[in-house]
């Protein structure tokens, strides 16, 4: 859960008591949900706003409460929303009168079913409830599960930008014209003019804060910037931003209470307020990357550990000059900057300028791991052939959270559920029997030791993914179509395409392309596992699927021969083709199953997603050991990565094994690439050759991460963990592993010479 | 060179970054005519496959004792012993050990496997890397090593040679046109130091570095430094008039003495080599760099 920070948190839950009352009144007396929405809104805000810190060159902070409105987890919670943990421990610890205490009870029991989460599980249709009975992902033992949100909201900040909120009033004003005239949904409008409303309220809550703090500024350089705070936000209610401060401000405190956690293409809707303000002496350089400097900190005081994607350059940006050179600003910003948000991207392609290019390589090679790194000249063809759109739709593309493809203020990917590949094939192995929760799960079938076989288990274990991932689809248009009957999203809705144009709120019609994503972990120990069973138990024949069980019913106990069977064999990431033929086959087959749910369920697209996140480490707690050799409960393979320590021949057999995974039938895979810092001071050139050789040969994404010298102290107590850093010693032969503690520490320690 | 014919290989180490230009697979030939004192790979020593005991992996389970057929592997009391001079380096006792703790090095190739080996990198060898030659001392292979580097110049693949020089001439002159780069040895001046050190005489070593640099072959000396044994003025003073006089020389690299091959030996069942010698502080390698620098040199720490 994030923690926003904030100086001087709000103590005690009076807010959250205020907005529950303001929700009953509202439901009470307001028929239509946004009408209900704005109330929340006004409720809301500016009661969770947080005062400008001494740093800050924008206003805009804020604190989710226990209970409000939010659009998913890390905004507060998925619309209306409750941390009961929180909430209960307020109950069970804070002192208060009575009254309030009583009020803190009615919070609990009032939202406990009222909440959107606690709606959209109770009312999932029966079928789908049977394969997902719970989204509680980290206390049970699950092999899939729905995430209860709608992620990836990505606001038109070029067209906000541009017509400033003057410009927005006058074209919701136009739509509810034509909705009067056609008797359509007015009441819509309404509130977002009511919800406009609220924003230039919050702009002048701020900006009176501004010239308050302004009287007892410490230095008159910070007068002038609270000044300049106010300045801006007196003139965004008239007018359309005429600086980049206006810009940046307007963005950043609209996308706030949206309330969205994507920050779009920075150098499209910023480059040209920039390169105006430069060019006619307005600001400087050095004025504007602190500008930056203040938004991303912004950004990161949300403290949402995924998301917060920033994203500069590509194709298909209107203003290529301006925005370029904006693009310097903001990766210096990002050098500069370290903290863990933005997840600062880079989309690059032939075009790419060499210095923005250079100035990219510079950040990851000082270990800030950002920008992430994305192959317009790979990708775009891709999605162009795998989503069926044209190539300007096609460059349109952002990448989400950890990776998630959408277009840009066109249609929601949200990634609606976690598909565990592991403890699925755990359950197929059992012939639908989960050995830790101890009960049938999913279709009852045949287990790995009536499989006369490899290739009817694989069958088996095929269905057995199938089975959720139908249910998963169901659940992803289900969910969709709850959002929409309760949630307007008006902030979101006024800034996609098609919504107001369409008169409907964006989950309720208006959105023009509703496409679901799945997220995969576990795959690549599928795949490994898949691999041994075939050699042990069926070619080789050396173990009978009873005593594969068996043994990995006792983690390996009393085994250790069994499982040094398991783990030699053969593993993907180093370019051997039965394994990696096994993992791309699995890849292929599942994304095949998830991609032809879409027509069936009524979504534009359904594709899988590989990511990098915690949940590889989350889920695969509720994992057994596998025949990978994997013990139960440890971490599962990262992305699109091959399992610790089981790329034995080097980084460019990984990245062989890499580049034979498809790009073409998925919304977004991460690869890692993880290097010394010394690797990069001593072979630089070495190093960019590595990369741009995997990009020329078809890589789409990597997301780089150097290390230092102090990461790897923290090694030394994980080696297994960290030989694929090793820089070689010219000359000496040895295998990481095989040395001594004392000697590994002796080459770490080499590492800064 | 038959298709059967096969050299001896101990690894092969991929994405090197000090074995030449690019990013380099280096192919660990077994077997060497020098018994350098300071050896860091000194399974490398004979070209026959060897037993390593990896101690520090084992939990004493006593399987090798089970399958050795020499005695060699011993367990007792819960203890498990190795008397390397008993062993035959059959490689029973490796596929039972399931602790990584056993391992025999020195693999057969053919040159077919061996070429199919270097395939993985092939994107590397095209983005301005290559394959270097070392060991152990790959001309103790010459015939092999003369066909495997012919195979990978008809690709393409820039190969690279680290050589100590003590070969036959005429097997240098044979493989010279399919070698790029020589990653020549020099390691001590003067013939007796040089015996003392490295057992053997110089006087071979520097014919055939001349021969290299009259045929005009790009060389890089390569000179291991250890405190106090070799690191004197003199023998400073002679690698710098070497790189100065022989035209071919393009470049001169320092490998400052470390000990991590002494675990090996260890391993191998061989005794310490230099116990007395500490790994050079910072001051003695700048030292070092100074005094070339002032010879007119520009050496590389590598």
């Amino acid at each position: 859960m994030n923690h926003f920070k904030v100086k001087n948190k709000r103590q005690g839950m009076d807010f959250e008591i205020a907005f529950t009352k303001a929700y009953k009144e509202a439901r009470e007396k307001y028929a239509h949900p946004a009408q209900v929405e704005l109330a929340c809104l006004q409720a809301q805000y500016p009661a969770i706003l947080h005062p400008i810190q001494e740093e800050d060159l924008f206003a805009g902070r804020l604190d989710f409460g226990a209970v409000g409105l939010g659009i998913q987890h890390q905004t507060g919670g998925f619309g209306f929303f409750i941390d009961e943990a929180r909430v209960t421990w307020a109950l069970e610890h804070e002192t208060g009168s009575a009254a309030y205490r009583e009020g803190l009870h009615e919070l609990l029991t009032f939202w406990r079913s009222e909440n959107t989460g606690a709606k959209v599980m109770r009312d999932m249709p029966a079928d789908v409830r049977e394969a997902l009975p719970s989204d509680e992902w980290d206390n049970f033992p699950l092999p899939a599960t729905p995430i209860l949100r709608m992620a990836g909201t990505y606001l038109d900040f070029d067209k906000l930008v541009s017509i400033g909120i003057p410009g927005l009033y006058a074209e919701i004003e136009g739509h509810l014209k034509r909705e009067e005239k056609n008797g359509g949904d007015t009441i819509l409008f309404q509130c977002m003019l009511g919800s406009l409303d609220l924003f230039v309220k919050v702009c002048d809550w701020y900006r009176e804060q501004a010239m308050e703090l302004e009287k007892s500024a410490k230095t008159p350089a910070r007068a002038a910037e609270l000044q300049g705070i106010a300045t801006s936000l007196g003139h965004l209610v008239t007018a359309a931003p005429a600086s980049l401060h206006e810009g940046i401000q307007l963005a950043w405190l609209y996308g706030m209470i949206t309330p969205t956690i994507e920050y779009g293409r920075l150098d499209v809707y910023l480059g040209d307020l920039y390169a105006h303000d430069v060019d006619t002496g307005v600001i400087t350089d050095a004025e504007a990357l602190g500008m930056v400097q203040s938004y991303f900190r912004l950004i990161d005081h949300l403290d949402c550990e995924t998301d917060g994607r920033a994203i500069v350059g590509g194709y298909s940006r209107r203003n290529t000059e301006n925005a370029d050179r904006f693009c310097l600003i903001a990766m210096e910003a990002c050098r500069t900057v370290i903290e863990v948000l933005p997840q600062f991207t880079l989309r690059f392609n032939r075009l790419t300028p060499k210095p923005v290019w250079d100035a990219a390589m510079r950040c990851i090679e000082e270990g800030r791991t950002y920008p992430l790194l994305y192959n317009d000249d790979v990708l775009v063809p891709a999605i162009m052939k795998e989503y069926g759109v044209d190539r300007i739709r096609a460059e349109s593309y952002v990448p989400l959270g950890c990776g998630e493809f959408e277009f840009d203020h066109y249609s929601f990917a949200t990634p609606s559920g976690a598909l565990n590949a592991v403890k699925i094939l755990e359950i197929a192995m059992n012939g639908g029997f989960e050995p830790i929760g101890r009960r049938p799960f999913g279709p009852q079938t045949k287990g790995l030791k009536d499989c006369a076989n490899f290739d009817e288990f694989y069958d088996i274990y095929q269905q057995h993914l199938a089975y959720y991932i139908e249910a998963q689809a169901k659940f992803e248009k289900y969910e969709y179509e709850k959002a929409g009957e309760l949630h307007p999203f008006m902030f979101v809705s006024m800034l996609y395409d098609g919504c107001c144009e369409s008169g409907k709120a964006i989950f309720n019609g208006g959105c023009r392309s509703y496409n679901g994503t799945l997220e995969l972990y576990g795959v690549i120990n599928a795949a490994d596992s898949l691999t041994a069973i075939r050699q042990l138990v069926f070619e080789k024949k050396i173990l009978t699927p009873e005593q594969l069980l068996h043994i990995l019913s006792l983690n390996f106990m009393g085994f250790e021969k069994e499982r040094k069977l398991m783990m030699d064999c053969p593993k993907y990431g180093n370019d051997n083709d039965a394994a990696d033929d096994m993992a791309v086959n699995l890849q292929k087959d599942i994304c095949r199953m998830i991609i032809e749910q879409a027509p069936k369920v009524g979504l534009d697209s359904n594709f899988a997603v590989i990511i990098n996140n915690a949940q590889n480490t989350t889920l695969a707690r509720w994992a057994g050991a596998s025949p990978d050799g994997r013990k139960a409960g440890t971490p599962y393979a990262n992305a699109n990565n091959p399992s610790m320590g089981a790329d034995q021949n080097g980084l460019t057999a990984m990245i062989n094994s890499l580049l034979k995974m498809p790009v073409d039938n998925n919304a977004g895979v991460v690869q890692n690439l993880r290097l010394t810092r010394e690797l990069f001071q001593s072979s630089r050139e070495k190093v960019y050759g590595l990369i741009d050789s995997y990009f020329d040969r078809g890589g789409a994404q990597f997301m780089i991460t150097v290390v230092g010298k102090d990461d790897l102290e923290k090694a030394l107590d994980n080696p297994e963990g960290y030989k694929d850093l090793i820089v070689r010693v010219g000359g000496f032969s040895a295998r990481f592993v095989d040395l001594p503690k004392d000697v590994q520490k002796e080459i770490f320690e080499r590492v800064t010479y | 060179m038959s298709e059967t014919q096969t050299a001896v290989v101990f690894d092969i180490q991929r994405f090197c970054l000090h074995d030449g230009p690019g990013i380099r697979t280096s192919v660990f030939f077994k077997g060497c005519p020098l018994r350098c004192l300071w050896c860091h790979n000194p399974e490398s020593l004979s070209v026959k496959p060897q037993l390593i005991d990896r101690a520090h992996k084992c939990v004493h389970c006593g399987a090798c004792a089970d399958v050795c057929p020499t005695g060699a592997q011993q367990y007792a009391d819960g203890k498990h012993t190795l008397d390397m001079t008993l062993c035959i380096a059959c490689g029973k006792c490796v596929d039972v050990c399931c602790y990584g703790a056993l391992e025999l090095l020195g693999k057969r190739y053919t040159l077919p496997e061996l070429l199919a080996a270097m395939k993985p990198d092939q994107s590397q060898f095209e983005a301005g890397g290559g394959v270097t030659l070392s060991g152990g001392e790959p001309m103790m292979q010459a015939a092999f090593v003369t066909a495997f580097a012919k195979a990978l110049k008809a690709q393409g693949i820039h190969v690279a040679m680290e050589t100590c020089g003590q070969g036959r001439s005429e097997e240098y002159r044979v493989i010279a046109p399919y070698i790029d780069l020589f990653l020549f040895d020099y390691k001590a001046t003067g013939t007796d130091k040089h015996r003392k050190l490295t057992g053997v005489s110089n006087a071979l070593i520097l014919q055939n570095l001349e021969l290299l640099n009259g045929l005009g072959k790009a060389i890089v000396l390569r000179c291991p430094l250890v405190p106090g044994v070799n690191d004197s003025d003199e023998h400073l003073h002679t690698i710098a008039q070497t790189v100065q006089s022989h035209s071919a020389i393009i470049g001169l690299e320092l490998l400052p003495y470390h000990r991590m091959g002494e675990t090996k030996r260890v391993q191998l069942g061989q005794s310490e080599s230099l116990p007395e010698v500490l790994i050079p502080t910072e001051s003695e390698k700048r030292r070092w760099l100074v005094s070339l620098r002032e010879l007119g040199c520009h050496p590389v720490l590598v």
